[in-house]
């Protein structure tokens, strides 16, 4: 063994390719630094747009009188065997202080007893509705209204998938801007009025976002976020980092330039005849979210359209993460392969004449750092360590180079957490921004290593062909925020997976 | 084993992003940590100010003697936001009582000092003046009616509006037509507000100098606060050639049952918006006989005319005398040939059934 080690470690100092794995490091040097200050300066253009937005909304400053002119918002809430949680879910969207909304739910298939959970918790009664198949969706067996709580309509139908519900509950709509939220999320009563807000502000707008934040370790009261806390365990607390960097700077950054290219499937409000008009969501992605809003802008542009795609830094909706590696993987590698499908599929938008920042500046910036990033990033990795292995880079190298990663990450991480203490300060006592800093370090030793292996295997399974359509998947995640719910609001232990494609 | 002569300048560079940033970082997070320990130990102080202020209010609203003395610099925020909360919880006459309270403790003053500084600051001070309806501040309110922000500028009106309502209303009607980013809803809620007439005399002026565009979109406004003068108007429109977005605004708005004969010439109107709200405002302001105009409809290509249309069947045939609404759509769905027709009905009276309708 050591005989042939020696052989191996003398090959690769004494080999031309050794030394060409040395200077191909200059690559990963300026892929990193180049990475690195495209996020430094979306992060400063967040920080801009965001000091801007609080000076305007950080309170509500119009008296009660003028607050309540809103227009109406159809709520879409796709539901494949969630039995357990989709009453609790449906109360939890009632409880919004909206003025005017209707929700839908679509039982897609679900073969347990979801459609009589709804159905016997309220009062549903399958109605005549002439449903008008706008979208294409699978068979729909029926749609089902209530008495008691008129807000609450039901769509059940065969099981096509979360595009193919969401679809179906366009079809049933009526009202002209539509909400898709995840059945397992959990939002604010405000939610709806700061999302809805831009398409008052702005008749161009035909979609609109907000930022999702993470669950795990608040407290939930009567269906709603009562108090935010951190999560006691690593794992969802390298994810509230990274949802920190991922919606601050990540999506605020690009909506000043109407370059945004994801909304998150788990809560986003579109302008329906939009979306109808591209086709609605696409039934074959598992990135149907991302895929709607890079269509949108690809067929808005073609057609010469003036619109408006925007970002409200408002946290709006509250998602649990997964809490154990397997979970965690399988979502990271759904999120890399969504990516890939939705840029493949719309690569026309990239270079386009007409593309705009969204089709010169983002669709670019994604391909090469968030569809390309992971594979440079894992062989970043696997050649630094073997040549550190083999003597070819000295620990002192290979130190510095660490530093240099480490701090790189920690910069964004904090101007991340800077953004949220001058936005919406969520974390309230000094001891848990403290936290999030330890977080923010502790994170680059292993947990980055991870996620990029996880995104570069998505990578490959897109790359090889080895794609399914949409399926319901399930993600464990462990509830602890669930000890305020009543019994009849008590959400299950395993939830279905969210079909989001980012977070 | 050496480094090649470039891994020298990419160890430097690589030495140099590290320190750096690890500086950067840690400095961020002591900037971090001092903006939260300032923010909660502002927090508490305009809560405490706050807390006192709102009973110092509810014992002024009872009629109890309190003594006050003019405001320190670190109740400002917290009495404002006290004040506020409390006159927007009250109607005006119980509202009126606090006035003097707000004089003794400066309140003037103090928002005027507030009006120059940050945003947050000065949306507050203009509502709390808006409040006190102390004539002296108009002229001081008044620039903020022009300010870039819609949230600043609607509160300034708003703010107007309480202190002097006839020449507020006088400055704010006008520029509701070259403020597009003011929603029209809040417009809609000032205007409400006034009740001395001055803003339906400033939309009547207004409406006067307008053209057929902008006439559209004010009488929307005057709809709201004085329907029988804009029924007026809405004719006028209806008899002259408008567009179908300003045709379908008025339908929207039509109220008057002289109007019914216009309102069913636009039943075939070529866009299926316009034939909508007419099939809608036949339902509201036409009489059983109506019922023959908008059968047709429930055969239209487009969904929303046949439910709509079916939706002012029912209610048409709901009117005083005419007995069940229901049976009588039931026999009008018997005599539909159009299976989309039957439908149509079928769901609308599943819906007044359980009293669902959107």
């Amino acid at each position: 063994m050591n005989t042939y080690w020696n052989a191996v470690v003398a090959s690769f100092q004494h080999g031309s390719w050794g030394h060409a794995l040395v200077s191909m490091q200059w690559i990963f040097m300026i892929y990193f630094v180049a990475i690195n200050l495209a996020y430094l300066i979306l992060n400063y253009i967040s920080a801009y747009q965001i000091v801007r937005y609080m000076r305007e909304y950080r309170a509500n400053y119009l008296p009660p009188g003028l607050r309540e002119y809103q227009p109406p918002v159809s709520i879409v809430l796709p539901a494949h065997n969630e039995m357990k949680s989709v009453v609790a879910s449906v109360h939890s969207l009632l409880k919004t202080n909206y003025p005017e909304f209707e929700i839908i739910v679509v039982n897609d298939g679900s073969s347990d007893r979801t459609r009589e959970a709804l159905i016997e918790a309220f009062g549903l009664v399958k109605v005549p509705e002439a449903y008008r198949a706008r979208l294409q969706t699978e068979h729909v067996k029926g749609v089902y209204a209530s008495a008691r709580y008129p807000r609450v309509h039901m769509v059940d139908k065969a099981r096509g998938g979360k595009s193919d519900a969401i679809n179906a509950g366009i079809n049933c709509m009526r009202y002209p801007l539509f909400c898709a939220v995840d059945a397992d999320c959990i939002l604010q009563p405000e939610s709806l009025s700061r999302v809805v807000r831009p398409f008052l502000e702005d008749r161009r707008v035909v979609a609109s976002g907000g930022v999702v934040r993470v669950l795990n370790g608040c407290t939930v009261s009567n269906g709603m976020m009562s108090k935010v806390g951190l999560p006691n365990h690593w794992l969802p607390s390298f994810q509230v980092i990274e949802y920190l960097r991922a919606f601050l700077f990540g999506r605020m950054g690009w909506s000043p330039m109407n370059a945004l290219l994801v909304i998150s499937g788990a809560f986003g409000v579109f302008y329906k005849e939009r979306v109808i008009a591209i086709g609605g969501y696409r039934r074959d992605t598992v990135g149907e979210d991302m895929d709607l809003v890079v269509r949108l802008h690809r067929n808005l542009r073609e057609d010469k359209r003036d619109y408006r795609i925007v970002f409200v830094p408002d946290p709006v909706c509250w998602t649990e993460v997964p809490t154990d590696i397997a979970s965690l993987s399988h979502q990271r590698v759904r999120w890399q392969r969504g990516l890939a499908e939705s840029l493949w599929s719309n690569i026309g938008l990239m270079f386009n004449r007409r593309g705009g920042a969204a089709g010169w500046v983002a669709f670019p910036f994604m391909l090469l750092f968030e569809f390309l990033g992971p594979i440079i990033e894992v062989i970043g990795y696997v050649s630094m360590i073997l040549l550190a292995l083999v003597g070819l880079v000295p620990l002192k190298v290979f130190l510095v180079f660490l530093a240099a990663a480490v701090g790189m990450g920690m910069l964004l991480s904090v101007n991340a957490m800077l953004l949220e203490e001058l936005s919406f300060g969520m974390y309230a006592r000094p001891s848990q921004q403290l936290r999030l800093f330890a977080v923010a370090v502790l994170e680059n030793f292993g947990y980055r290593q991870m996620n990029s292996c996880w995104r570069f295997y998505g990578t490959l399974l897109w790359l090889f062909g080895l794609r399914k359509p949409h399926r319901w998947g399930h993600i464990s995640r462990d509830g602890s925020w669930l000890h305020d719910l009543s019994e009849n609001e008590t959400m299950p232990i395993v939830q279905p997976a969210d079909g989001s494609s980012l977070p | 084993m050496e480094i090649p002569a470039n891994g020298a300048t990419l160890l430097t560079v690589a030495y140099w992003v590290a320190v750096l940033t690890l500086l950067l970082a840690f400095s961020l997070l002591t900037v971090i940590v001092f903006l939260r320990a300032r923010s909660q130990r502002r927090e508490r102080r305009d809560k405490r100010a706050q807390q006192h202020w709102s009973q110092v209010m509810q014992h002024v609203l009872a009629n109890k003697e309190v003594q006050v003395c003019p405001l320190g610099h670190d109740e400002v925020v917290g009495f404002i936001e006290a004040w506020n909360a409390t006159h927007e919880s009250l109607s005006p006459p119980d509202s009126a009582r606090l006035l003097l309270l707000g004089h003794r403790v400066g309140l003037v003053d103090a928002a005027r000092h507030m009006l120059r500084g940050r945003y947050h600051d000065c949306a507050m001070a203009i509502i709390a003046l808006g409040h006190l309806r102390d004539h002296s501040t108009f002229d001081e309110l008044v620039p903020f009616l022009n300010d870039h922000s819609p949230i600043v500028s609607l509160c300034a009106a708003h703010a107007l509006g309480q202190v002097d309502p006839p020449q507020a209303m006088a400055m704010f009607v006008p520029m509701i037509l070259e403020r597009d980013d003011w929603m029209p809803g809040n417009v809609a809620r000032i205007l409400a507000r006034n009740g001395d007439g001055s803003a339906v005399r400033e939309l009547d002026n207004a409406l006067l100098r307008a053209n057929t565009s902008t006439m559209v979109k004010l009488v929307r406004f005057l709809a709201d606060i004085d329907p029988g003068h804009a029924a007026g108007v809405i004719r006028q429109l209806l008899d002259s050639s408008i567009d179908d977005h300003a045709i379908s605004v008025c339908l929207q708005l039509v109220n008057d049952k002289q109007d019914r004969e216009r309102v069913a010439d636009f039943l075939g109107a070529s866009r299926w918006h316009v034939r909508m709200h007419a099939a809608s405002a036949l339902g509201r302001i036409g009489e059983a006989a109506d019922s023959q105009r908008l059968e047709p409809m429930l055969a239209d290509e487009v969904w929303w005319v046949r439910y709509r249309a079916a939706q002012a069947l029912l209610a048409l045939l709901t009117l005083p005398g005419m007995g069940t609404g229901t049976a009588a759509l039931r026999q009008v769905q018997q005599r539909q040939s159009d299976a989309y027709g039957r439908d149509i009905i079928d769901q609308v009276l599943s819906e007044h059934d359980m009293g669902v309708a959107a």
